[in-house]
């Protein structure tokens, strides 16, 4: 294969110019939700948000990371169903978190329903309803993870499911940081 | 009882459960990848501190006072519920009569983390929590 024949320049350049500070398409597993949430600790100690802002956006990319590892389809054997996709991005007014990962449809009903409440309350409702989830036994990550997302970046946190394959759906959440 | 020594790691944070020493402490960053497999011997060990707390009274006539320091530069949502656990086991504690404080320690910019505090605090209006600045 001629390297001058790659999309490599192209994708480079359209990820440049949507302002991508990092991107990550592939296996997932706690060892890669470690380098890449070390990798949005360097960004966010290297930009100039104050420091409240630079632990939120910290916060919140550890929560996308963990809703993808609580929510993420990964098929028997190798249907192509396996890769997770993170990207980073930042314009003039915020940065911007995306993660895209294949669900199944069951998990689909659960976590939409979860985001379409949160999205549903104002910040006043948000507390109260992160107050009565925290204290709700068992102990588990009970969609603490979304109303955590939504109280600290003070935004409706925004989705998309798109129908794959039978119950396969492709999930993508986006949330944003104002510098 | 045995103390819990824990060295922290990239999603585990310090821990230092040492009677013998005075020092009980959690410190760092917490998200584990297991939460409960983290904090249930935790949690247990403090069910467990109220024989060792009974035993002193009745011996000696007073038992040791418990102070947890929490240091935490990140928790997630997750940890959140573990936290809250021990918050509830420290309040029994103390309502059987034992004297416990809770000193919240945050970076002076982080708001949010004494909020968290607050919060947590909350839920046990019994238990004296300190706010304490670094």
């Amino acid at each position: 294969m001629n390297p001058g024949n790659s999309v490599i320049h192209e994708i480079y350049q359209y990820m440049n110019d949507k302002g991508v500070v990092i991107s990550y398409l592939g296996g997932f597993n706690q060892d890669v939700v470690n380098s890449l949430l070390g990798s949005v600790k360097k960004i966010v100690n290297e930009s100039e948000l104050d420091f409240r802002t630079k632990k939120r956006f910290y916060a919140v990319a550890a929560e996308c990371l963990d809703n993808v590892n609580r929510y993420n389809y990964e098929a028997p054997g190798s249907n192509g169903f396996t890769k997770t996709f993170f990207n980073v991005s930042s314009d003039d007014n915020f940065f911007i978190i995306q993660t895209g990962n294949y669900i199944h449809k069951d998990q689909k009903t659960i976590l939409t329903e979860k985001l379409d409440k949160v999205n549903s309350l104002n910040r006043e409702e948000l507390k109260k309803f992160y107050h009565e989830k925290l204290s709700e036994s068992p102990a588990r990550g009970g969609g603490l993870g979304i109303i955590d997302i939504s109280l600290r970046t003070g935004c409706k946190i925004a989705y998309d499911c798109k129908p794959i394959d039978g119950d396969v759906y492709f999930f993508v959440l986006l949330t944003s940081i104002k510098k | 009882m045995d103390a819990i020594i824990l060295e922290p790691t990239a999603t585990t944070p310090k821990v230092i459960i040492d009677p013998s020493k005075d020092k009980f402490e959690i410190s760092g960053e917490s998200r584990p990848e297991n939460a409960a497999k983290f904090y249930t011997p935790i949690i247990a060990w403090f069910d467990n501190y109220k024989s060792v707390l009974y035993f002193q009274k009745e011996s000696f006539g007073k038992a040791k006072s418990v102070n947890m320091d929490f240091k935490l530069e990140y928790f997630n949502s997750t940890s959140a519920k573990f936290i809250l656990d021990i918050f509830y086991q420290l309040e029994k504690i103390k309502k059987d009569g034992f004297e416990v404080e809770v000193i919240w320690n945050y970076d002076a910019r982080d708001t949010d983390m004494k909020e968290s505090g607050e919060e947590f605090s909350s839920y046990v209006p019994g238990l004296a929590v300190k706010y304490v600045e670094y």
